[in-house]
């Protein structure tokens, strides 16, 4: 038997890499403000969708309209004297869904189609390219918009209960992850570009691992990183993307609750002195794209893999 | 060796990094001195703290870690005391250094003749047009072939021995006093490195330089070094001029490192190695920190509750272990530097003092 | 516990090259580019059975190339000439035959850090050539692993333990563990301990010459240390410019004397590690 040495580990806490990434995310203030912040924007949310939401239809009473802010309405009312404080929170969930839905779809393929065409090379890659570059050619906006049009009257799955609408949210969150996939996609196939050449790669090879079996073990773990910092920031791309659609008005369903229509009816609202609902919409968006930056740069630091040791 | 004043005069050297898992204290009580014309070197493995004493004497210690004690002392002149500005002027210009890896410590961006200018111009006034003809003539001593031509050469277009002497060109072209070599050969070919070692020494005789040589690699250290320091986990074990080190080394542990190393000759057989790895500083041994290695001293129960001091036992022979020394009555009370040691005292009076006197610590 | 082989006799070839050359893409990608650089240039070699061949060179000699072409690992290269392993032709080797062959040859390589995933466990690392081929359940896959990272000396639960909680040498431990999970024929070990410090060096050669002793294991050690050659290879073949210069018994070539020009500089090039005889002035 060699002379080996029988070492203890000094460190007896967790030790994978993203353990290590949550023990430096808890210890810093920021990030868990930040991390609170969401997580009541999501309780909020929440709240509005299920308690809220039922009543929202038929809350109206132009009695109440267009009153500023009181005890009885928190915000204020709006047009139709609803409150706004009960629109904020329902447009919270719209946002909030549009972010997470779209970076679901978006994520996974950049990532994968990223680490195939940054992995095996040549053919795979170039198509892969091809597309990217074709589609960045146009301009952001107005791929969504494109998107959001061609999809407006599909509707998948038609008669089942899983009817899916692509005119309205859905549609905007399908519109919106085609086109967020190319951000992840580049980066995730520079990175696995290097990775191949890595020796551990070259070491799977030689221990008989075939190409998929690398692509799933090896790539992939290896660019997770990008995958999850890209996420936070895509879904404030998201956010502020589903925004300017209503705004427009052609984001989520006409006349549903939306922070980007609140913006748009306060164009007519503000000439008549009516600031409230153009400043909780502006507000509630600021603190959430604030709150999801702040994050988002704590999680990359969290996430660094040159950052070595806790 | 006593015959020249020291050039460079580092004592009681203590860096400690302030890491997630505690202070790390990478050189603890470190002392040795380099004289004009001669090389001392620094050995040892990966964590002993060599590399981190050389950037504590040109204060390039990376943050978490900081100089927390000590002196060092250029020409007499006490370089921890200076500010940033002038520290600035004595690094490259006082100080040259010559890293390890060429390749990423030349700038890939600028042609090397450019870089060497750049070091001249930042400690000399002297025009381009001076500066450039010096410049082609530092890279002509540093032993670069076609200097003209290979200044106008980018670092990637050089091979890694050549790439090495653009490094020595750079270090030395504001014409320092004192050179400090951190790994100078150990990226390089075998047939490269003893002509590199070889420039080394030649620039150090016309220049009348003195050169701290940093090394794991005894060979490099047996060929170009006279006075030699060996250090193990941030201290300094054992230092001797190189003949008596290689002839009579005391501490367990240089006779350890002198017995791995193989040498062409030997014939086949197996390696004799020294067992164990070197220790966490984070958490290290109490007394002696090589004791959980040491094959010798078992049953001494000094050597793992107090730290043995470095004692006196050849002329410019010291040694830290309470095999050598005995009980250290016979050492002699005078530092490597040439410094009195006040022998005994409780640890207020003497606040650093790190030789001939006996602690029980565990960092 | 493997012991060792039984079938083949001490001795024989196991690993044979003849007239082996590597061309590999001069710059750019393959296939966009007719210019090729020739990196091996008709290189005969043997490894025996149970013996370590030493393959000595200065960088850029073709040493890892010549290796990794042997292993089919290189596949932008142009490789050409014949190589036979336990007397199946490598280079026209169909898919099922390769990953046979692929399982009784493995490799170590100079970076400890680099040659392990950041992101697998030890234990996982370990078990990894297992999993690709297909060699027993999970459970099995894990003991075996387990008893590997033993053998070469790692603590007990190293397996769950991921690659930077490790020190160099005990990384380089894990790379050899894997290399031996298989229960391979030949090992190549690119340089397996010039990165590590003097001490840990000595401490992972014993090691690889027990486990040569123990399995009855075969080397292709490519290495630049010629006094780690003289002392832990049976065989040696000197590599200069793709071309293989001379070979024989390490210890008679090494020690100089009637040799190749080129041997005889590598060999004046040694630093003699004495004071007392430094190189001329």
């Amino acid at each position: 038997m060699s002379d080996a040495p029988q070492t203890t580990f000094a460190v007896t806490q967790r030790a994978g890499p993203w353990a290590r990434a949550g023990r430096k995310l808890t210890r810093s203030p920021m990030a868990m403000a930040c991390a609170g912040v969401i997580a009541l924007y999501v309780a909020a949310a929440a709240f509005a969708a299920f308690a809220l939401a039922p009543q929202w239809q038929t809350s109206q009473d132009y009695a109440r309209a267009n009153q500023p802010p009181s005890l009885a309405a928190p915000l204020g009312t709006d047009a139709f004297g609803r409150s706004v404080l009960t629109k904020t929170l329902l447009g919270a969930k719209v946002s909030l869904t549009v972010g997470l839905v779209t970076n679901v779809i978006a994520i996974p393929l950049g990532m994968v189609l990223g680490a195939a065409a940054g992995y095996y090379g040549r053919r795979l890659d170039d198509v892969v390219m091809w597309l990217v570059a074709t589609l960045a050619a146009i301009p952001g906006i107005i791929r969504v918009i494109a998107l959001k049009f061609a999809f407006a009257d599909t509707v998948l799955l038609e008669g089942t209960p899983v009817r899916v609408d692509l005119g309205g949210m859905a549609g905007v969150c399908v519109a919106l992850s085609l086109t967020f996939w190319i951000g992840t996609c580049r980066l995730v196939r520079a990175e696995a570009m290097k990775i191949r050449q890595s020796d551990y790669v070259l070491a799977a090879r030689a221990a008989g691992r075939s190409g998929p079996g690398i692509l799933f073990a090896h790539v992939l773990p290896n660019v997770m990183h990008i995958g999850v910092i890209n996420f936070s920031l895509g879904f404030v791309a998201a956010v502020m993307a589903e925004v300017v659609l209503s705004y427009l008005g052609i984001g989520v369903a006409v006349g549903a609750p939306s922070w980007g229509g609140m913006i748009s009816a306060a164009r007519s609202d503000l000439i008549v002195g009516r600031w409230w609902e153009l400043t909780a919409a502006v507000g509630a968006m600021f603190v959430l794209v604030l709150a999801l930056n702040l994050l988002g740069d704590r999680l990359r630091d969290a996430l660094d893999p040159k950052a070595g040791k806790p | 060796m006593t015959d020249r004043m020291p050039l460079l005069n580092v004592c009681d050297l203590r860096t400690v990094f302030d890491t997630d898992s505690g202070p790390v204290c990478a050189v603890d009580g470190v002392s040795f001195a380099v004289r004009p014309g001669r090389t001392f070197a620094l050995v040892g493995e990966s964590g002993c703290g060599k590399t981190a004493t050389a950037l504590s004497v040109l204060a390039l210690v990376p943050p978490p870690g900081r100089v927390t004690a000590g002196r060092v002392e250029l020409a007499g002149e006490d370089l921890l005391a200076l500010g940033e500005r002038r520290m600035r002027a004595v690094r490259g210009g006082r100080i040259g250094m010559v890293f390890q890896e060429p390749a990423t410590t030349l700038d890939p961006v600028f042609t090397c003749g450019r870089q060497v200018v750049e070091a001249i111009r930042l400690h000399r006034r002297v025009g381009a047009r001076r500066a450039k003809a010096t410049a082609i003539d530092m890279l002509a001593r540093a032993g670069v072939d076609d200097p003209a031509r290979r200044a106008k050469q980018y670092p990637h277009q050089l091979s890694g021995g050549l790439r090495q002497r653009v490094m020595i060109a750079i270090a030395l072209a504001a014409g320092p006093e004192l050179l400090i070599a951190d790994e100078p050969t150990t990226a390089l070919d075998v047939t490269t490195q003893w002509r590199i070692l070889r420039l080394l020494r030649d620039l150090r005789d016309s220049d009348g330089l003195g050169v701290l040589l940093i090394t794991h690699d005894l060979a490099v250290v047996a060929e170009s070094a006279d006075g030699v320091g060996v250090m193990y986990a941030g201290q300094l074990v054992e230092t001797a001029d190189v003949r008596t080190l290689f002839a009579e080394p005391a501490h367990p542990y240089t006779r350890g490192l002198l017995s791995c190393a193989a040498r062409l000759g030997d014939g086949r057989g197996r390696f004799d190695a020294i067992a164990g790895t070197p220790p966490d500083l984070s958490a290290p041994p109490s007394g002696c920190r090589f004791h959980p290695r040491c094959p010798a001293g078992k049953g001494d129960q000094r050597c793992g509750s107090a730290r043995p001091p470095l004692c006196m036992i050849g002329p410019g022979h010291w040694c830290a272990c309470w095999q050598c020394s005995g009980d250290g009555a016979s050492a002699s009370a005078v530092r490597p530097d040439g410094s009195q040691i006040r022998r005994g005292g409780s640890p207020a009076t003497q606040p650093n003092d790190g030789h001939g006197q006996e602690r029980t610590d565990g960092i | 516990m493997a012991s060792k082989r039984q079938h083949g006799v001490d001795g024989d070839a196991l690993l044979t090259a003849c007239d082996l050359r590597v061309s590999l893409p001069a710059d750019g990608r393959a296939g966009l580019t007719r210019r090729t650089a020739e990196v091996v240039r008709g290189v005969d070699l043997t490894v025996r059975r149970g013996r370590t061949l030493a393959l000595v060179g200065e960088s850029g000699a073709g040493k890892t190339t010549l290796a990794r072409a042997a292993l089919r690992l290189l596949p932008e290269a142009h490789v050409s000439g014949r190589v036979t392993f336990d007397g199946c032709d490598v280079l026209s080797a169909g898919g099922g035959q390769l990953r046979a062959m692929r399982r009784r040859m493995q490799m170590i390589f100079q970076d400890p850090a680099g040659s392990l995933d950041p992101r697998m466990t030890a234990g996982r690392i370990v078990a990894e050539p297992l999993l690709a081929h297909r060699i027993g359940t999970r459970r099995q896959r894990r003991l075996r692993a387990a008893a590997m990272l033993g053998r070469v000396g790692l603590p007990a639960d190293s397996a769950v333990r991921y690659p930077h909680e490790f020190s160099s040498g005990q990384r380089q431990r894990i790379a050899i563990a894997r290399a031996i999970a298989p229960q391979p024929d030949l090992i190549i070990c690119d340089e397996p301990v010039s990165s590590l410090d003097m001490s840990i060096r000595a401490q992972i050669l014993n090691l690889l010459a027990d486990l040569q002793e123990e399995l009855g294991l075969s080397y292709l050690l490519i290495a630049h240390d010629l006094a780690v050659v003289e002392r832990f290879a049976d065989e040696a073949a000197v590599m200069y410019e793709g071309r293989i210069v001379e070979t024989g018994r390490a210890q008679n070539l090494l020690t100089g004397g009637a040799g190749h020009p080129y041997t005889q500089s590598l060999i004046d090039s040694v630093l003699t590690g004495d004071p007392a005889r430094r190189h001329a002035p």
